[in-house]
């Protein structure tokens, strides 16, 4: 798959963000309206990838809760893990036992997305048998049909106000010397690298501007972070005042009490869309269950919960979102229509490549 | 003179753990050495047996930069719990009261009753720019600017010592506790000083100890990933870090590699400590 988020795709995700000036998810998706799992009478146990970290299990679990209720014979499990960790485990399941997927369904993000097509993760959705797949923003519609957007973060400049009295502008700050020392980045945080090539004449089908400019600035990471808890406390704790992070999850550590804030780069923030996936290897009835699970997901309802927990712009165009949220400078029209667009096929193909070129032009030299 | 009835219950007694070797570890082993050939195109594992990986790890500077980090871990760690656990095991052998032995004891072997995550974050606080060590250096004037160890070697080094100690006290402890302390009474009424009595009587005594103790902590110091990564904050790469990495990255093969790297450096270790243990053997 080829697609890429253009601006005006992301506009037209974002108004539905826009549009939402209340608090309050509309009605709507009822649990057990569709077909799926609701009138099978065999039992089914489907395992479901939920990322870990900050609040992003609240809406899975109640959503599940609310499922199994709904549906007796349906139990779903949750496995809780970042797609960067789980992602290996499902395809060493693959490898080996192909008829026992290591997770039924999940979310995935972009990347792992466009990798899960290269492995032949996935199974195809059905778009015609899932009602709530019309109002899915088309940018978060795949074109194979492998999966459907539940919602999209971005990622842009997380910073400590209280040390950084004027918010950082630009990709730029995040290299500028005068924060040397400062600056923490999850590990393999390659959208700074994309973001030095953008700004230095490349893009990511040329990324060595930004391999050469991180190599010499190398020294202004104070460290590279593994986990979420460990990038809260940094932040928290003063060791670190500045690093790119995504908006949902720098407000969930701001909501924690860490003394945090977003700010969007001017050149623009990476948008970072979150899709739900059905795994290959699944039974029928799996498959019929985890479809029904995706549909029901994606409803105006789940769709807004999924992003007033997981701060992100929802993916159902019908979703409505409270003030507080649709308020945010992540959610502004200027924000969206900067957007810097990514054809995530590119990071997914060089993803070894780049990993490689992260540890030893940049994490070796740190 | 061992009857053959005994050899066999012998070979019997070790039967359970053989077989737990070779189902579990040898297995595994001669897989992962399988897939150290195997071909890598744009992270797919492909059928075909190539010696690329090998290369791909052996020729690049980077990779040796991370031998030598996890090296030279090993070798500090080992050095500083040397010196720190044998006046340790000395203080122990020598308390006689059996509820403060224990209670040493105890307090020695804490480290190893808490999860290696919550002792790594527990050492964050202690060792951050605004932690407890810093923060009192700093309201006592002793430093202008907070001393950087958290993320650094330093504080990675502090952490596995407190971690590795025990591995290091309880074989000289062992090994202090079968020695007949009528020996450094004799040499004391002999005239020797204490400085004496140490280099002539307890350390030849007690260096076996000290040699298994040093095989322990290093062994466990170069395969340490969680300690490193968490506290190193990507400064300190070592080489379990790298496996971690690499099979995240679904680069398998070059995971596979540099797993056997590790235990090439692991097994070469063993057989210097044990080189050593025959050299500082005391003849029967």
């Amino acid at each position: 798959m080829k697609r890429k988020i253009t601006r005006r795709d992301a506009l037209a995700l974002g108004g539905a963000a826009l549009g939402s000036a209340v608090l309050a998810a509309c009605g709507g998706g009822g649990l057990g309206s569709s077909g799926g799992g609701s009138g099978k009478k065999n039992p089914v146990n489907v395992r479901m990838f939920v990322f870990l970290g900050g609040n992003l299990g609240v809406m899975p679990k109640a959503f599940a809760k609310e499922y199994m209720a709904a549906h007796p014979n349906v139990t779903i499990d949750i496995y809780e893990d970042s797609n960067l960790v789980g992602y290996p485990k499902m395809v060493a399941a693959k490898r080996t036992t192909p008829d026992q997927p290591f997770v039924n369904l999940g979310f995935f993000n972009a990347q792992t997305s466009v990798l899960g097509d290269t492995d032949d993760m996935w199974n195809a959705l059905d778009y015609s048998a899932m009602p709530n797949s019309k109002d899915i923003a088309p940018a978060l519609r795949r074109d194979n049909k492998k999966g459907i957007g539940i919602g999209a973060d971005q990622v842009g400049i997380l910073y400590n106000p209280s040390v950084i009295p004027s918010a950082p502008t630009s990709w730029a700050d995040v290299w500028d010397p005068k924060y040397a020392g400062k600056l923490s980045l999850f590990d393999y945080w390659w959208y700074v690298v994309f973001a030095a090539a953008k700004l230095n004449g490349g893009g990511l089908t040329n990324m060595d501007p930004g391999w050469s400019l991180w190599r010499s600035h190398a020294k202004q990471i104070r460290a590279l972070v593994s986990s979420n808890p460990q990038w809260q406390d940094i932040l928290s704790n003063g060791t670190s005042s500045i690093t790119s992070c995504f908006n949902g999850t720098g407000l969930q550590f701001k909501k924690n009490g860490a003394p945090v804030a977003y700010s969007v780069p001017k050149e623009g923030a990476i948008p970072i869309p979150v899709y739900l996936q059905s795994v290959k290897g699944n039974t029928k009835d799996q498959q019929e269950v985890c479809q029904d699970i995706i549909n029901e997901m994606i409803s105006p309802k789940w769709c807004a919960q999924w992003a007033e927990t997981s701060i992100e712009a929802p993916a159902n165009v019908k979703s409505q979102l409270s003030a507080e949220l649709s308020g945010l400078p992540a959610f502004s029209k200027a924000t969206i229509e900067k957007l810097l667009p990514i054809d995530w096929t590119i990071p997914a193909k060089n993803n070894t490549e780049w990993r490689q070129k992260w540890d030893q032009n940049i994490k070796a030299n740190i | 003179m061992v009857t053959s009835g005994r050899g066999w219950r012998g070979y019997a007694l070790l039967g359970p753990a053989m077989a737990a070797m070779l189902l579990f570890f040898a297995a595994a082993m001669v897989v992962l050495l399988l897939l150290a050939f195997q071909r890598v195109e744009e992270g797919q594992v492909m059928s075909g047996l190539t010696g690329a990986n090998l290369v791909r790890f052996a020729s690049n500077r980077y990779y040796w930069g991370v031998i030598g980090t996890s090296m030279k871990l090993g070798a500090v760690t080992v050095v500083i719990s040397a010196l720190v656990g044998y006046p340790v095991a000395l203080a122990i052998d020598r308390i006689r009261g059996t509820t403060v032995r224990g209670l040493a004891l105890f307090l020695l072997f804490s480290p190893l009753l808490t999860s290696v995550i919550v002792r790594s974050y527990g050492w964050e606080l202690m060792l951050g720019d605004h932690g407890v060590i810093n923060t009192i250096l700093l309201d006592l004037h002793i430093l202008a600017r907070p001393l950087r160890i958290l993320f650094e070697f330093s504080g990675v080094t502090v952490a596995m010592v407190h971690i590795l100690l025990p591995f290091m006290v309880l074989p000289i402890l062992g090994v202090l506790s079968q020695m007949n302390p009528s020996l450094v009474e004799a040499a004391q009424d002999l005239g020797a000083s204490r400085l004496q009595v140490f280099l002539r009587i307890l350390l030849p005594l007690t260096i076996q100890g000290v040699v298994v103790g040093c095989q322990l902590v290093f062994a466990l110091s170069i395969s340490a990933f969680a300690t490193p990564t968490l506290l190193g904050g990507g400064r300190v790469q070592v080489l379990a870090g790298l496996i971690y990495n690499d099979v995240g990255q679904l680069d398998w093969p070059l995971a596979a590699v540099e797993s056997y790297a590790l235990l090439v450096l692991a097994l070469a270790t063993v057989l210097v400590f044990n080189r050593l243990l025959r050299l500082t053997a005391r003849p029967a």
